[in-house]
């Protein structure tokens, strides 16, 4: 933090400095040929300020000006809070990996032909890929006296291929460099390959979602109903004690190496291991400092999207866990990744999506699919043997009983 | 042929929730970032951050190491464009707009709402822009909107949420903006009578506001250029061939003064409206000025978010209207559903398949409208639905923000309303 801001603390009670530093390089693929290669180098502070116990907010690359700005807003704000966390942190493992500093254009280059090659060896159209690594250093400072910094590395691998009018994509994220481009071009040449010639499913069956289309589906309805805030604010369906079948949750900031594994949130909370569902029953929710203070939670799932948004309550590494079985697939309908999942209603859990990748004893399937997130969490089969992460959710396939979702 | 262009965006926004009568989360955000792009051998090199000019194109210089197949057209001769509001949101105290805030959630009250939100933004872009061509653009725009949503419970919970969001000042604020939130209320109540819709492909006439979402979801990404480059759409290598029936007409316009208003786009090019549909007819696609070059196109169409890659996107795209009322709409169903307002919807471009969710819905029976349905859904296959589409006689646009490539940018969408057959999906 180079800007000096001992006489700007005056105007407020309490206040906050988060300030973040992002490196990013990235290369581009279009049509199976690197198109650009790019840098990036993005810096601010984020100022949030206590004014008679009300939070303002403010973004600026002049930590004076989001100051000013904050407090002005504070006037009008709703938001209580009499001070910020005095916060803590959690010693976690693999989420910086210092080879990072030394990437250069050539190794984007040799990670973007890897990604590739599968899908040139099977005369697959490489349609559009990229790779972006980035270094994040966050700082936060507050007045209640936390003052600590992180360090992070990601790397984020996405390939779509297209072949002969069908099309699939595959994705692969990791906090350090070892990591398997050429398994997701791979991967994604395959799946568009086997989506061709798509045919309607005349019979009702299991359905499987791969952990890509698991996590579309939770990212727009659970996700958001276990947010402390969308609770206390009526704008979810969950309370405490409800069932959902069998299915343990657990929101795990502490995962090693988990894509979304921290020390401390975004408000300087440290980060922990929560049981939001055990063996179905409703447990906790995930929360910010000021609502894990209303309902006498755990803090630590405050997170920023980007450097200018406001602390929001966020997943972290959902663990998902489940009885297991090696054979998941047989006999149903096994879904990799669908489109709209964004639409579904986050209130009442209700979503319908349409396939993208869709297969019934490996035969290419088109449906769309029907029902609500939780009277399906209700009716889990199993869940399969290899674990993946994708985004926020850390699961193995899961296997849903015949007549949860309906397919269409 | 070598080539540089530098952009500067300036960008200051204020954003408010007022949430079941709290103001949460108010934000203030000022922003100031520059972008660098340099083609050398046929390939670019990129790079964004706030650094003194010189050193920016040395840095962008310095990724474009590879060789490749990419050039520019021209972009003309630039200019300045400076919009002038006639109340800037600025000048008015945030007390006053809460004010404003407080009088849109009193038409949400209702014995059955559990939980409203009324979002306000407004947001001054200053654009200038330079390249090696000696072309130089410079604009100032402001946006200004509400967004009103509402939460109702009664057997079930349901939302519904509506929005007005312009390129335009503090001005906007009328009348409007009340009866779109007396219209939350009174269409929220409906929906909680409503019932679950049937499931199978029929006959289903979109509203204005769906069709738009069709139009720009399922059609608009179909002929952005970078996807026929990446080869990733049906609509490649079509130009001058009947995609749909004659009676339509697609338009993508960014010199309308909807939220998809811009006077120049990302790469300095002066904005005009583009036709993409002409009887029926594909005429052309939207473009960067490199697929502009290598696809012998016009430019135009560039745009990004802050000072990320421009990328071809949509603006105010829309269908022109057709000669249907609604009543002979729905005379022509006879039996199907109406649906209407849209929770989004999302597309691939490569298949041409797309799924949209409808924000509500009545079955149509007998050419009537009849009972009211919720959590309804809609697919099927762009080509094969506008071979046989009838539609009404206006059109209406409806504001948003589409995202591509991880960039978000202030769109419109405009249709009339739509016959047409498609598969229809609800919940259990």
């Amino acid at each position: 933090m180079s800007q000096d801001v001992s006489s700007v603390e005056m105007g407020c009670d309490a206040w906050e400095i988060f300030y973040r530093k992002t490196e990013k390089k990235s290369i581009l693929v279009e049509k199976g040929r690197i198109k650009n290669i790019s840098s990036e180098i993005e810096e601010g502070y984020a100022v949030r300020v206590i004014v008679n116990h009300r939070i303002g907010f403010a973004f600026s690359h002049d930590v004076r000006e989001a100051f000013e700005k904050a407090i002005k807003v504070a006037r009008v704000s709703g938001e209580e809070l009499n001070n910020f966390p005095e916060g803590g942190w959690t010693k976690v493992k693999g989420i910086y990996d210092a080879r990072f500093e030394s990437i250069e254009a050539d190794w984007l280059k040799t990670a973007a032909e890897s990604l590739i090659m599968p899908c040139a060896e099977k005369s697959v159209n490489a349609a559009f890929g990229s790779i972006e690594v980035e270094r994040v250093t966050t700082l936060i400072k507050n007045s209640s006296g936390f003052e600590k910094e992180k360090k992070e590395t990601s790397c984020t691998a996405f390939i779509e291929a297209v072949y002969d009018g069908s099309s699939a994509y595959e994705y692969v994220q990791s906090r350090n460099l070892e990591i398997d481009f050429e398994s997701a071009g791979a991967r994604a040449a395959e799946l568009a390959i086997q989506s061709k010639n798509p045919s309607k499913l005349e019979k009702p069956c299991s359905v499987v979602f791969d952990t890509l289309a698991l996590n579309q589906i939770l990212s727009y309805t659970l996700y958001q109903a276990i947010s402390a805030e969308n609770f206390l604010k009526g704008r979810s369906p969950l309370k405490p004690g409800d069932f959902f079948g069998e299915i343990t949750i657990i929101d795990d900031a502490t995962l090693p190496g988990g894509l979304n594994t921290v020390p401390f949130d975004d408000e300087g909370c440290k980060a922990t291991k929560k049981e939001i569902f055990c063996k179905g029953e409703l447990k906790t929710f995930i929360s910010d400092y000021r609502n894990s203070l209303h309902l006498g939670i755990e803090a630590g799932n405050s997170f920023r999207d980007e450097l200018t948004s406001y602390p929001t309550i966020t997943p972290t590494n959902i663990v998902i866990k489940h009885k297991r079985s090696s054979d998941v697939e047989s006999d149903a309908l096994y879904v990799h990744s669908v489109i709209g999942a964004h639409t579904a209603n986050p209130i009442s859990g209700d979503f319908s999506v349409e396939c993208m990748n869709a297969f019934y004893n490996g035969k290419p399937v088109k449906a769309m699919l029907y029902g609500n997130i939780y009277n399906v969490l209700k009716k889990i089969e199993c869940i399969g043997k290899n674990t993946r992460q994708v985004d926020f959710t850390v699961s193995p396939p899961v296997r849903f009983c015949e007549g949860a979702i309906h397919i269409v | 042929m070598e080539f540089y262009d530098i952009r500067k965006v300036e960008s200051s926004s204020l954003i408010l929730n007022l949430e079941n009568g709290s103001v949460e989360k108010p934000r203030y955000e000022r922003s100031f970032s520059k972008g660098f792009r340099f083609l050398k051998n046929g390939f670019w090199g990129i790079f964004s951050g706030n650094v003194p000019d010189k050193e920016g194109i040395e840095r962008a210089k310095a990724n474009a190491v590879e060789k490749g197949d990419a050039s520019v057209v021209e972009a003309g001769k630039g200019g300045k464009y400076v919009m002038k509001v006639k109340k800037n949101p600025e000048d008015v105290s945030i007390e006053e707009k809460v004010k404003l805030m407080r009088e849109i959630e009193k038409e949400l009250k209702a014995d059955y709402i559990v939980s409203t939100k009324v979002v306000y933004m407004e947001n001054v872009r200053k654009f200038s822009y330079a390249d090696s061509f000696g072309t130089e653009a410079y604009y100032e725009v402001t946006r200004s909107g509400v967004i009103i949503q509402a939460v109702g419970k009664d057997d079930v919970m349901q939302f519904y949420s509506r929005r007005i969001l312009k390129p335009a000042g503090y001005e906007m604020f009328d009348d409007s903006v009340f009866e779109i939130a007396s219209d939350v209320r009174e269409r929220l109540c409906e929906l909680l009578k409503a019932k679950l819709p049937p499931s199978g492909e029929m006959d289903v006439i979109m509203d204005s506001n769906l069709c738009g979402v069709f139009v720009h979801e399922a059609f608009g990404h179909a002929v952005e250029a970078d996807h026929v480059l990446q080869g990733s759409t049906v609509l490649a290598g079509r130009i001058g061939e009947k995609v749909a029936c004659e009676e339509v007409y697609i338009y993508d316009d960014p010199t309308l003064m909807e939220f998809g208003f811009y006077p120049f786009d990302d790469e300095g090019v002066k904005a005009e409206r583009k036709v993409i549909v002409e009887r029926g007819v594909l005429k052309s696609y939207l473009h960067s000025r490199e697929t502009a070059a290598k696809l012998k196109g016009k430019p135009g169409n560039a745009r990004a978010q802050g000072v990320a890659e421009p990328i071809v996107r949509m603006s105010n795209t829309f269908m022109a209207k057709g000669e249907y009322s609604f009543d002979e709409l729905l005379e022509e169903a006879k039996n199907g559903v109406f649906l209407a307002g849209s929770r989004g919807g999302e597309t691939n471009p490569a298949t041409g398949y797309f799924q949209f969710n409808a924000q509500y819905g009545y079955i149509v029976r007998n050419g009537e409208l009849a009972e009211p349905i919720r959590d309804v859904s809609l697919s099927g296959n762009t080509l094969s639905i506008l071979k046989n589409i009838k539609l009404g006689n206006s059109i209406e646009f409806d504001p948003g923000f589409c995202g591509k490539a991880g960039q978000l940018v202030p769109v419109s969408d405009g249709a009339p309303l739509a016959l047409v057959r498609a598969k229809v999906g609800g919940v259990a």
